[in-house]
């Protein structure tokens, strides 16, 4: 005869059947697909990324870049200006000895550059009319 | 599982192909870097080159009359040492060329020491020598030597080492 425990343990046995076997597939087509996507995905935006990052350092590479000048000659345009001053004015002072004028105090000073004491300068010289 | 395989493979693909192509930038790139660093340099070059051919440009006039104040070549020496004479008959001396020396300078410019005797009454003498030490060239005078004429009153003789700056052309 069978009581209420033995239905209550074969619908117990059923119920556990009815969970079915364990998965033993290898191939999950739904999951493969959605993790193909987010692995595409990922590759896709992380191409996105770094192509937009060459794209801004390339852009703007003339502004990082700084060429390398060299040896720049310079031209010191005030010294011969300095130095055609100051012969304009000996010339001036030779003139005006030349013209007659006599030297009160020949006290001159050198030539930058030269080493002699004798030098004439312009400015050195002191005239008596 | 076939499509597993074939899934795999397209993704390492992909990666390598990713992999290469950033290598290809990053190579690429440094070439391009190097390359306007190299532009950098040269357009930097040319603009100092230019500002400084202004300059000269700007400035020639005045090294035009700097040259005036040294002499180049043996033309100008001649003509000097005529001034020199003009000079000395100006002043009333006698004047007598002894010694015609070029000293080493620098690269460009040397010196050309003239040794001069200048024969007159005392004043002419000074006056000559202070006209020497004012000519209107890149020069000096070395050394003086002056002593009165022991037999004439009032005369005197001198030697001088005139040394003007000298270019050879």
């Amino acid at each position: 005869m069978i009581t209420k425990q033995d239905i209550i343990k074969f619908a117990r046995h059923v119920t556990r059947r009815s969970k079915g076997l364990p998965d033993r597939r290898l191939m999950h087509p739904y999951r493969e697909w959605y993790i193909g996507l987010a692995v595409a995905g990922v590759l896709v935006c992380a191409g996105i990324a770094y192509t937009y990052s060459q794209y801004q350092y390339y852009d703007t590479i003339e502004e990082r870049v700084a060429g390398d000048v060299g040896e720049v000659i310079e031209y010191r345009s005030n010294v011969a200006e300095r130095v055609t001053v100051r012969f304009v004015a000996r010339s001036a002072v030779f003139d005006r000895l030349r013209a007659g004028a006599t030297v009160a105090a020949p006290a001159l000073r050198g030539i930058p550059g030269q080493e002699s004491d004798t030098g004439a300068a312009a400015d050195g010289i002191r005239l008596v009319p | 599982m076939r499509m597993l395989i074939t899934a795999a493979i397209a993704l390492a693909t992909t990666v390598s192909v990713l992999a290469f192509l950033s290598y290809l930038i990053q190579s690429t790139g440094a070439s391009l870097t190097e390359m306007m660093r190299i532009f950098a340099s040269e357009e930097s070059q040319q603009q100092a080159h230019h500002e400084l051919a202004e300059e000269l440009e700007r400035t020639a006039s005045v090294r035009e009359r700097v040259r005036e104040y040294v002499l180049h070549g043996d033309a100008d020496t001649v003509r000097f040492l005529s001034e020199v004479d003009e000079l000395a008959v100006d002043v009333g001396v006698t004047l007598e060329t002894d010694e015609l020396a070029v000293q080493p300078g620098s690269d460009s410019f040397k010196e050309l020491a003239i040794t001069l005797t200048i024969e007159g009454t005392e004043g002419a003498v000074v006056r000559m020598l202070s006209l020497l030490e004012t000519l209107p060239y890149h020069s000096y005078i070395q050394r003086v030597d002056f002593s009165r004429d022991a037999e004439r009153t009032g005369y005197a003789r001198s030697i001088v080492e005139l040394a003007v700056t000298f270019v050879e052309v």
